[in-house]
């Protein structure tokens, strides 16, 4: 048996318990948080293969490659696999995310060997059967079908085509683009696994009962054999740039009518990726305006004045260029006054900065959610590896809350001057309350 | 009663779950009748507190459909000495959170802070419970957006069709009507009619307070003591009552239509044990597993991955004190609506004809069993799970889930599928597309 490598670095991630990051010879990253507390023992598997690294013309293939990836491997059928994993009760899970693709499993302790092994399996010789290829692909059209549904998706959807351009991946609101979808084949999963499923485009985190020794060992014994190809990993060519349309046109406006009780109203702007300066500044924003009962938004338009019951926002850390989106669900007759008050608010952030007592208050918000954040074992094995594959380093869980302290009201002022202006604009609703809009768009 | 007024009761280790192996679980009940939850786990800095009412819809006026849920809206609007969104800046300075829902026998509010910041928000989050005012002003603001709410839900397909298979499962029943209330809140509803409603229903005798976390014993029952104050007990109220529940005696079926819809639902019910039979529940909860829990469950392979039939399917089984619900729904084609049903009917009347093969028994059990431990590693889910079985009465049962589980057999789940699960009489309720 080889000596355990030393760890490359360590990280105090949460009262008491280290993180540390191991380098296998093939160039697999592996992340370990040692926490005896439980007997379980949650991974995440990260591959640089999300939405981001779609060939042209397969958006959708990173979709059909984790709905498939468990439904065969050269040695076992998809009802063995299934067997396998749920004979012993664990979970295992596989889904893609913008930047990159997840393999998500959680077993007692004493399975976890016979899993890891599995999830290895599935990773690295997965065999794409044509039927479960044809039936995923007949599952996924459905469910973008299915999207009309939900009132918030076909906001959310809309919004998204007005801010980025047609075929760029954060464009997609669902598994991606119908016609390209019905067009692939198996042999398509199959180039783009080999493309994207090598150990050195891989980070494996764990938390839980281990010790760092066996996480290393564990991962030797069932990924080192696996040896990185000879070319070279293709940076993801999808992320470019988006440029903001300079001018308000009726491209920034996207109206859906849809027969509901309810209006959605959703305004989007393009934000910064997690690459760039201002990221902490607009998360902080994110705080005061939408995160929880005693945000902005929350307080102004639903305690004040009882326009909505969900209002809300989202800015999702992004490794390209990402947007900073609020939203409400209000009665048809308020649309028009909902939007207003929506847009006044953002204008708002951009008229004078935060008091220092607001700033303040937002920050220590945001770093006690951040702590809280810490406590399960799949919660501290997501954001360790989603850190180290996003290339920012285990270490981003120590810079990102300094970040934030040193913040000051100015450059949280001017980063909204920067990006909060523009606002596109997304609306779904009845044909009565969407009249007004219907003839503009 | 199994509760004991003078010393706490705790379970050795063997018992307790999830992530607190090494922490019993203590229970005593203070003298004003205020049950008290404790379990003390150091290992990370955070504390859940998770409060339990025996005052959801069960406990309504007959009269006033969704008052319990105006309630919960109105606790969050202040008393005497605690300002409207006092709390909530409290809380969520620290990164700490707040949160409320009704149910059908309890309503249930919660807080998860820091350790080191507990005191005073535990004061505030007790004074809001015991000491609600309901001020005018704000009950007439809050209605807008409890209308939005119910907007909100009327305008979720799925929502629509579970409460309508409720309602021909429960006919005669609150269980039958929304948690939310009708489509429209009744209108002379009013501030006052709230504030006679939580008099009666936020006794101390009524509730549970659930601790959970970084929190030693003595420190928690002293802080319950010091801040949990009542005005004035009220004793002696009569719980209301109904008619007890029964199966329904033929399939009972509503179809339903919609626009703005692309696929079709399909949910069917069958009324369950009540409380005063957990090791059944958890036999439903098995099966419910069985049926559609995971790629290798019978309907799962059967519907999805063989025939193609459907988009997805799921089951669950809903414990309740009165008598609980089991659920199959399906998302489907529309055009596969009948033969989807015909076929859940010949799954069910298997399960009841012949024994369930040990393999896949176990199977099942294992996934409940491990799902029940992944589900109890943080402290505001396990403050959550003793709090609603403490609320339904079956705290002991709770925390023997794992092993009832492990013990279930062939047998039993057999019996139970012939004694609930009729494949004749059931509730169903269709949803389909239609154009506007």
């Amino acid at each position: 048996m080889l000596p355990l490598p030393s760890p490359l670095i360590s990280v105090p991630v949460t009262s008491g318990l280290l993180c540390q990051k191991f380098k296998l010879a093939n160039g697999l990253v592996v992340l370990v948080t040692e926490n005896p507390i439980a007997d379980i023992i949650a991974a995440r598997i990260f591959v640089g293969a999300g939405s981001i690294r779609e060939p042209e013309n397969q958006a959708g293939i990173a979709y059909l490659t984790a709905a498939t990836l468990t439904k065969g491997t050269h040695r076992f059928s998809s009802a063995e696999i299934a067997e396998q994993v749920e004979s012993v009760g664990a979970s295992l899970g596989v889904e893609r995310a913008s930047d990159y693709f997840l393999l998500s499993l959680k077993t007692v302790s004493e399975d976890f060997l016979d899993i890891l092994t599995l999830a290895a399996e599935l990773l690295r010789t997965p065999s794409f059967p044509e039927p479960e290829v044809e039936l995923e692909k007949r599952l996924a059209l459905q469910s973008i079908r299915s999207q009309q549904e939900q009132t918030f998706t076909l906001a959310l959807k809309g919004l998204r085509q007005s801010l980025f351009p047609l075929g760029h991946p954060y464009n997609q609101t669902g598994p991606g683009d119908p016609d390209q979808i019905a067009q692939l084949q198996s042999t398509d999963l199959h180039q783009y696994h080999q493309t994207y499923f090598r150990p050195d485009n891989m980070v494996i985190s764990l938390s839980g009962n281990l010790t760092p020794t066996e996480a290393v060992e564990y991962c030797q014994q069932v990924f080192g054999d696996w040896s990185a190809p000879e070319q070279e990993l293709l940076p993801p060519q999808a992320l470019q740039q988006v440029v903001k349309s300079p001018l308000v046109n009726e491209s920034n406006l996207s109206v859906t009518p849809q027969p509901t009780q309810q209006s959605i109203v959703m305004l989007g702007h393009l934000a910064p990726s997690v690459q760039e300066p201002d990221y902490a500044a607009l998360k902080l924003l994110y705080t005061y305006l939408c995160n929880g009962l005693s945000s902005r938004l929350f307080v102004e338009l639903r305690e004040k004045q009882g326009l909505a019951y969900e209002v809300s926002g989202f800015y999702p850390t992004r490794l390209g260029p990402s947007h900073f989106v609020v939203y409400l669900g209000t009665a048809a007759e308020n649309t028009a006054i909902s939007l207003t008050k929506l847009q006044a608010e953002i204008d708002r952030l951009r008229q004078q900065p935060l008091p220092d007592e607001e700033l303040a208050t937002a920050k220590s918000k945001l770093l006690g959610q951040y702590v809280l954040g810490k406590q399960s074992n799949a919660q501290l094995a997501h954001l360790m590896g989603w850190y180290e594959a996003l290339g920012l380093g285990i270490h981003y869980d120590q810079t990102f809350p300094k970040q934030i302290e040193c913040l000051k009201a100015e450059t949280v002022y001017q980063a909204a001057c920067q990006h909060l202006y523009h606002s596109h604009i997304s609306l779904v609703g009845s044909e009565a309350a969407m009249q007004p809009w219907l003839k503009l768009s | 009663m199994w509760l004991d007024h003078y010393s706490p009761k705790s379970w050795d280790s063997a018992q307790t779950i999830g992530a607190a192996q090494a922490c019993p679980v203590h229970q005593r009940r203070l003298e004003n009748g205020l049950t008290v939850l404790h379990q003390y786990i150091p290992s990370v800095p955070v504390v859940a507190v998770d409060i339990w009412v025996k005052a959801g819809v069960t406990s309504e006026p007959e009269a006033a459909p969704g008052l319990a849920h105006v309630l919960e809206h109105m606790i969050f609007k202040g008393t005497e000495t605690v300002a409207p969104q006092q709390l909530d800046r409290l809380l969520e300075r620290q990164g700490g959170i707040v949160n409320a829902a009704t149910g059908y026998d309890y309503a249930h509010y919660y807080i998860v802070t820091l350790a080191d910041q507990l005191e005073v928000c535990f004061a505030t989050f007790v004074n809001l419970l015991i000491h609600a005012a309901v001020p005018e002003a704000e009950f007439r603001q809050e209605l807008d957006v409890i209308c939005a709410e119910i907007d909100q839900a009327y305008d979720n397909p799925d929502w629509v069709v579970y409460q309508s298979a409720r309602q021909l499962l429960f006919p005669h029943h609150p269980y039958g009507r929304p948690v939310i209330g009708l489509a429209e809140l009744p209108p002379l509803l009013s501030a006052a009619h709230t504030r006679d409603f939580h008099h009666q229903c936020y006794q101390p005798d009524n509730m549970t307070i659930v601790l959970v976390g970084d929190l030693p014993h003595e420190q928690a029952i002293d802080l319950v003591q010091k801040h949990c104050d009542w005005p004035q007990v009220l004793l002696g109220r009569e719980p209301l009552s109904f008619s007890p529940l029964m199966p329904l005696g033929q399939r009972s079926c509503h179809a339903m239509e919609t626009p703005g819809i692309d696929q079709a639902r399909l949910t069917m019910a069958w009324l369950g044990p009540d409380v005063s039979a957990p090791a059944q529940g958890y036999g439903l909860d098995l099966l419910s597993v069985l049926l559609t829990g995971g790629r290798t469950s019978r309907l799962v392979a059967d519907l999805l991955e063989q025939r193609g039939w459907a988009h997805d399917v799921h089951s669950e089984f809903f414990l309740q004190r009165e008598g609980g619900c089991f659920t199959i729904s399906v998302w489907l084609d529309p055009k596969y609506l009948e033969v989807v049903e015909t076929l859940i009917r010949e799954h069910i009347y298997q399960l009841g004809e012949t024994c369930i093969p040990e393999a896949e028994l176990h199977r099942c059990q294992q996934l409940v069993v491990n799902d029940f431990t992944f589900g109890t590693e943080m402290v505001n889910q396990l403050a959550g799970l003793y709090g609603y079985y403490s609320i339904l009465g079956e705290l002991e049962q709770a925390l023997a889930y794992p092993q009832l589980i492990q013990a279930l057999e062939p047998q039993h789940l057999q019996n139970l599928v012939q004694l609930y699960l009729s494949p004749n009489n059931y509730a169903i309720t269709t949803l389909q597309p239609c154009s506007l």
